[in-house]
């Protein structure tokens, strides 16, 4: 090697070590107080309440809006903005929130580009005093204003008390619909399903966009706050038609709630959730879209869990219900930790990392260990073989390791993985018991359409040994048709159809076709058991079925899980990204037909001024970044290397003396 | 007729021939020794935790030790260091993986008898040790929980290796990577009580 390029080799190395300390982590969100199931005592909500005059509504308008409405093409809707917009009272949502008189408000947001910015900028007050407390559930009390700093200064704590939600409503959140208005006042006081409950004049508010589509009406969060939308103990509230985009955690937040109805609404941009709810009950989320979110396009996790103490396969009821919805080009398209009682129907899930998981692996989501949810029927599931970790992640030049602005998001379509997925994974129940997944179509996912695996009850923090196998029974795959893209028909088979690691009791495969062969799984698992019953199979502790057939140890070898579980963005520690077979794209499965994969990012529409606002110039908010070249991965073994230099030596001394001695003048 | 060269070089070519010759035979020795990794681990293992003892599950072919997070507190990790190979090693030191990205921090290393019921006090320190072939040691790993504040609570750090430094013969200074009897894992925790001074700025979501 000459000179020079020794120089530039040791000139790159050293602008990459450079680059690789300088450059930011990604942008942080944060993590929730304690939460409560509600009382169960709401109501479904099926569609968005029409205008009418009658009614108590509160118009909400920019200034162009007029100009925007004269360019819908519908006559009717323009017809109905040009009378809506005579009523505008507000410039804001949230001053439109805050003047919410009565119960059941329709608050119609007329076409416009929407930001909020009055409540963008930093606390202020007694807002930027918040600290975190010790105590689990009740996590930042409101520090006494006149008494010294928080000890923290970097931001607000991770997890707000609903009482400080409800005094700094701007911490976290551009926009908060808060619904109750007498929480507990005492921090070191326990609330209670009954203590939650909506009771103000919020209940029941809507907030809905007037234009043709989704697109007319843009809330443009500009990375500024975590949550573009937050309602919090908001029963029977519905948000609908409209577009909300580029937060750091949500775009819509909805939070122990009873009752509420998300529809055709666009979440995209978001560093982790589209649509993200939790501890609700009596929810709909039907016909949104949802991409470019880190984490999924859409959660309903931690869903109320109204079948815990059903040990029998038929539901007493459904907590949430998704339907009608198209989640492509996430990480995720829908996870839900947690996410029990919940029906998932008449979906398409498609170009994600993965298309959907439900797992009980995370800790500290009430409701755990998932159960009682049905996915089916009528999902299809395709195509879900987008590798972010490899190109966003752990890429050369990694655009995840950008600030978050600057990752291009909306204009290059680059999702930042926040939590691992399974890039060529359908559908993974990871540690579920009780699902349901029937008359489903799922084709063209290179892993495997289905990834049953065990979770030990440990790693969400489950420390009794008598539940560590409470996880990953009777779950049914039923009727689901694999392998066949409708639009030819063709053959476009999944990597495998079902892969399960053999752990627990009463799980059943039946019924399934595939298209042009027969339905495939992991060999590993042998014959899947084809036998459905209603009633939970396993051993009961303390409440819980518990699997007595496999204890641990004939789980199929660790399909990668557990290697994978340490994935964390551009912090995580050398070497994971390399042993993580999922991180890694699949080989395509022989015999596909049709027109070739296509992994360009999806080219998101209306990315153009009238629906994407200018970035704040300090919106920056980073995570300290992660200095992976300081990490000891332990040192160096010995290699062959001197080896063989040694051996280089020897057969090069012996050249020379063979040089030497054909070279040699003759001795007289 | 010779010249002084002449005579010289000679001496050249054979000497070449010799040390090419031993450069090779020394290339082979280094090539089986790097291939020479004497040292493994028991099945015995034993961790003593600040929040309760670990909880051990079967996974697979891995047995899983997990073990719950506290702030600025230690672990001990005992495991048994075993030689396989005939000829003794003078074990110098370890090193575990640690930096930003690791739930734990490596604060010291202690060696006791021969087997996990005789390992070292909380205040023993690292002293070289002799390991004959066929012998065993006890190791404990003292490790500090650290990393909480940036490391995601969907995250965390799985214990496997340590790197054990040594001499073979008590001349040639090696290193082998050995493969532990558990894997170990660390949750990052997911509330504020065993992870303080954590801010919306400091970490990702759980």
């Amino acid at each position: 090697m000459g000179r020079r390029a020794l120089a530039v080799l040791v000139a790159s190395a050293a602008i990459a070590a450079t680059a690789g300390i300088v450059t930011a982590g990604p942008a942080s969100a944060h993590e929730e107080r304690a939460a409560l199931f509600p009382t169960g005592q709401g109501h479904w909500i099926n569609s968005p309440r029409a205008y009418s005059a009658a009614r108590p509504h509160i118009v909400v308008c920019q200034p162009d809006s007029a100009q925007r409405i004269a360019n819908l093409s519908d006559p009717t809707i323009r017809h109905r903005n040009e009378q809506l917009l005579k009523q505008c009272a507000f410039h804001s949502i949230q001053l439109a929130v805050d003047a919410v008189k009565k119960q059941k408000t329709d608050i119609w947001l007329l076409p416009g580009l929407y930001t909020e910015a009055q409540y963008d900028g930093a606390p202020k007050g007694a807002c930027a005093q918040l600290k975190s407390s010790r105590d689990t559930d009740f996590i930042g009390t409101l520090e006494d204003p006149t008494g010294q700093p928080a000890k923290t200064s970097d931001g607000s704590p991770v997890a707000l008390s609903y009482g400080d939600q409800l005094r700094c409503p701007h911490n976290l959140n551009l926009v908060a619909i808060l619904g109750d208005k007498t929480p507990v006042a005492d921090p070191s006081t326990q609330e209670t399903p009954q203590t939650i409950k909506c009771d103000s004049v919020l209940c029941g508010v809507q907030l809905a966009g007037t234009g043709q589509s989704p697109y007319d009406v843009v809330l443009d969060n500009r990375f500024s706050k975590l949550n573009g939308i937050r309602a919090d103990r908001v029963d029977g509230v519905i948000i609908s038609n409209f577009t909300i985009q580029r937060t750091e955690f949500n775009g819509l937040y909805i939070m122990e709630s009873d009752g509420y109805l998300i529809d055709h609404m666009v979440t995209r941009a978001d560093e982790e959730y589209g649509i993200l709810t939790f501890a609700g009950d009596h929810g709909t989320i039907q016909n949104n879209e949802a991409y470019f979110n880190g984490d999924s396009g859409i959660y309903p996790g931690a869903a109320s869990d109204v079948n815990g103490d059903n040990l029998n396969f038929p539901v007493t009821r459904y907590a949430v219900i998704v339907r009608n919805n198209d989640s492509h080009d996430n990480n995720l398209g829908y996870s839900g930790t947690g996410g029990n009682s919940v029906w998932v129907h008449h979906n398409k899930f498609h170009h994600n990392g993965t298309g959907l998981t439900t797992d009980s692996f995370f800790p500290n989501h009430p409701g755990l260990p998932q159960d009682h949810s049905r996915f089916g029927p009528a999902n299809e599931i395709y195509g879900n073989n987008q590798n972010y970790f490899a190109w966003n992640e752990f890429s050369a030049d990694p655009p995840c390791a950008k600030p978050i602005e600057q990752r291009g998001y909306l204009e290059k379509g680059v999702v930042c993985p926040s939590v691992l997925g399974i890039v060529g994974g359908g559908l993974a129940i990871a540690g579920g018991n009780f699902n349901s997944v029937d008359h489903n179509k799922m084709w063209d996912n290179w892993r495997s359409a289905t990834v049953q695996i065990w979770v030990p009850a440990i790693l969400r923090h489950e420390t009794d040994p008598g539940l560590a196998y409470d996880t990953s029974s009777n779950n049914h795959y039923v009727a689901n048709r694999l392998g066949e893209n409708l639009a030819g028909p063709w053959r476009q088979p999944n990597g495998i159809d079902f892969f399960w690691d053999k752990e627990g009791a009463g799980n059943c495969w039946t019924a399934n076709t595939a298209l042009g062969g027969p339905v495939t799984n992991n060999p590993e698992a042998g014959t899947l058991p084809g036998t459905c019953t209603n009633q939970g199979q396993g051993i009961l502790w303390k409440g819980q079925l518990t699997s007595p057939n496999n204890p641990g140890t004939s789980a199929i070898t660790d399909p990668a899980f557990l290697s994978c579980s340490q994935y964390d963005g551009q912090a995580t520690a050398p070497g994971v990204y390399e042993t993580c077979a999922w991180f890694h794209t699949p080989a395509q499965p022989a015999g596909r037909q049709g027109p070739a994969y296509d992994f360009t990012p999806y080219k998101a529409p209306f990315v153009d001024p009238q629906h994407v606002a200018p970035l704040k110039p300090t919106t920056t908010t980073t995570k300290p970044s992660v200095d992976n070249t300081g990490d000891n991965a332990g040192n160096g073994l010995a290699t062959t290397g001197g080896g063989i230099g040694l051996a280089l030596l020897g057969l090069t001394a012996i050249g020379a003396a063979l040089w030497l001695r054909r070279t040699r003048r003759p001795i007289a | 007729m010779s010249t002084g060269n002449d005579q010289g070089r000679r001496w050249v070519i054979p000497a070449l021939v010799a040390v090419g010759v031993a450069l090779i035979v020394l290339a082979a020795s280094v090539l089986v020794l790097s291939r020479y990794a004497p040292l493994t681990t028991t099945d015995a293992s034993a961790i003593d935790a600040p929040a309760g003892p670990a909880v051990t599950v079967p996974y697979g072919k891995t047995r899983l030790q997990s073990v719950l997070y506290v702030d600025r507190a230690t672990m001990r990790y005992s495991f048994v260091l075993h030689n396989k190979g005939s000829v003794g090693v003078t074990v110098t030191g370890f090193d575990m993986a640690h930096g930003p990205s690791y739930l734990v921090r490596p604060v010291g290393y202690a060696v006791g008898g021969s087997t996990v019921a005789q390992a070292a006090g909380p205040t023993a320190r690292f002293h070289s040790f002799g390991l004959g072939g066929g012998s065993n040691r006890v190791v404990t790993v003292t490790l500090e929980f650290v990393n909480c504040q940036r490391i995601s609570p969907r995250s965390g750090t799985n214990l496997e290796h340590i790197t054990v430094h040594y001499r073979g013969l008590g001349l040639v200074p090696r290193s082998q990577r050995v493969t532990f009897p558990d894997l170990v894992r660390i949750g990052s925790p997911a509330n504020d009580n065993r992870c303080p001074h954590v801010t919306a700025g400091s970490r990702p979501p759980g």
